[in-house]
């Protein structure tokens, strides 16, 4: 009877994490290089009844409830939207832009770079992205062009843009602004496929007609839980006033 | 569940920034030489539930970390410099940049502005000027007499005088180019300024190394596309729904767990 009472409880627990996520793929819908991400769950390991009556015979297994298992990062691509900027990058592929940040370097789809007051190529954040050769550095003038990862400005290859991935990609961690580290399982690090797109940005892969579903299906899991947790609470009721009245 | 009701506001707020900036895009969409804006987002921290490597009940470690999100912020409003379209005008002194520049313009508190709105006109003195009567540099002054005005593709500025054949030379129209224009920012009145970010200005000769050529008697409008932008406001529209709708269910989960208690 308590048992059932904490297996709901862990039901509605589990979704109101669920929705937390669901609210901030939705918050980034418009982000620039936002991955969503997805809730997986699982269930909490069954536990064996047994009878112990003179010898012990099996009775059957019952669940414990749900729990959050790992909330994963959909990497597929999102659509592309021309902007005409010289500095707004998209990787078309695989890969991702290198970024030096003070806390050590971080791994971006966001494109949507633009340079400081050393002519340097940074994040609207202001670090730097990060060349195959170091420092992305733009002499003042002439016309930047993108060819094959390579920065060319009036025709003078300038060096290549580090375009990188991992062995295993569920392996990063999401940091914010748009931002990924490296995580202990995320493996070797190596020179990706991708190749830049100048003047597009990669939008943001979050589809809102899915979340909206995930939304609606998640609120009606809540509800059928607390449902359960009513009808417990009624039966526990029962079992406690009206059992041995007279 | 609190932390969903603050991403799923911050998602409103973002999408109202970008109703605003919308909204002033397709305010601008007749305004001469106007570049549009978009805002650009970023996701918010991560609170780690759990980390990576945190040892499991079996005695091995778990591989993946439980991260949720706190929602969106903007990182940026943008200019866009793709090219408007060309109006064509009776006017001679209308020019547009065709390709990539601006004309300098000096400004009342003598520091020097960049513009695309080639609507100039002359002033009590037969200096070029903007329409706001900033003089258009380096400075170009055309005889009140003069009964023709040509300028060609390379900025060439010359005039007719009555009883003389031959053009007479006014000067040349600069045009001024930057590594990263997006990163000009706006002061109004169809004027940018230059920044750190937007690097410094590199004077040039139209069609030359780059830059545009100059067109006579055309306007350059603005290059708001309002198909484009009717549907980035249908989508901020949408996304503000959708973030609102969050927020509902959001709510209607705590009602249910206060309700638990009855």
């Amino acid at each position: 009877m308590i048992r059932g009472l904490y297996t709901s409880a862990a039901g509605m627990e589990n979704a109101l994490l669920k929705n937390n996520t669901i609210s901030n793929n939705l918050a980034n819908i418009n982000t620039p290089g936002y991955k969503k991400q997805i809730t997986i769950e699982k269930s909490f390991s069954n536990k064996l009844l047994n009878k112990i009556y003179n010898n012990v015979t099996t009775i059957g297994k019952v669940g414990t409830g749900v729990g959050i298992d790992r909330i994963a990062n959909d990497f597929n691509t999102g659509s592309f939207k021309e902007t005409a900027n010289t500095f707004d990058w998209a990787i078309k592929g695989e890969g991702f832009f290198a970024i030096q940040t003070p806390q050590g370097i971080r791994y971006t789809r966001n494109g949507n770079f633009t340079i400081n007051n050393q002519g340097q190529v940074v994040t609207q954040n202001g670090h730097l992205v990060m060349g195959e050769g170091g420092i992305l550095q733009i002499p003042n003038g002439g016309k930047v062009n993108i060819d094959d990862n390579n920065i060319v400005v009036d025709g003078k290859a300038l060096g290549r843009v580090q375009i990188v991935s991992f062995a295993n990609k569920s392996g990063l961690i999401k940091e914010g602004d748009t931002l990924f580290r490296r995580g202990p399982e995320v493996g070797g690090t190596f020179r990706a496929t991708g190749e830049i797109v100048q003047g597009f940005l990669e939008e943001s892969n979050v589809s809102a007609v899915q979340e909206m579903i995930k939304m609606i299906d998640n609120s009606r899991v809540y509800e059928a839980d607390q449902k359960v947790i009513q009808a417990h609470n009624d039966t526990l009721g029962k079992a406690v006033n009206e059992v041995g009245k007279v | 569940m609190i932390r969903s009701l603050w991403s799923a506001s911050s998602g409103m707020r973002a999408q109202q920034l970008n109703m605003d900036t919308i909204s002033n895009n397709l305010a601008n969409v007749n305004t001469n030489g106007f570049k549009k804006s978009r805002v650009s987002f970023q996701d918010l921290m991560y609170q780690t539930l759990r980390q990576a490597g945190t040892p499991n009940s079996q005695g091995s470690q778990v591989p993946t970390s439980i991260e949720v999100g706190h929602g969106v912020r903007p990182a940026a409003t943008q200019k866009l410099f793709g090219q408007g379209s060309l109006t064509s005008t009776e006017n001679p002194l209308d020019i547009a940049i065709e390709g990539n520049g601006f004309f300098q313009v000096g400004l009342p508190d003598g520091t020097i502005g960049y513009t695309r709105d080639g609507s100039f006109k002359l002033d009590s003195n037969g200096q070029v000027v903007t329409s706001d009567g900033y003089l258009l540099q380096p400075v170009i002054t055309i005889p009140a007499n003069a009964t023709e005005i040509m300028i060609n593709e390379e900025g060439m500025v010359s005039y007719l005088e009555p009883g003389n054949d031959a053009p007479q030379d006014a000067g040349q129209i600069e045009l001024v180019n930057f590594s990263n224009p997006a990163g000009l920012t706006s002061m109004g009145q169809n004027i940018f300024k230059a920044t750190g970010a937007s690097g410094e200005a590199m004077i040039g000769i139209p069609t030359q190394d780059g830059y545009g050529s100059i067109a006579q008697r055309f306007l350059e409008s603005s290059n708001v596309k309002v198909v484009e932008e009717m549907v980035d406001m249908i989508a901020a529209q949408r996304a503000y729904e959708i973030n609102s709708k969050a927020i509902k269910a959001s709510d209607e989960m705590l009602q249910q767990a206060n309700s638990l208690k009855r």
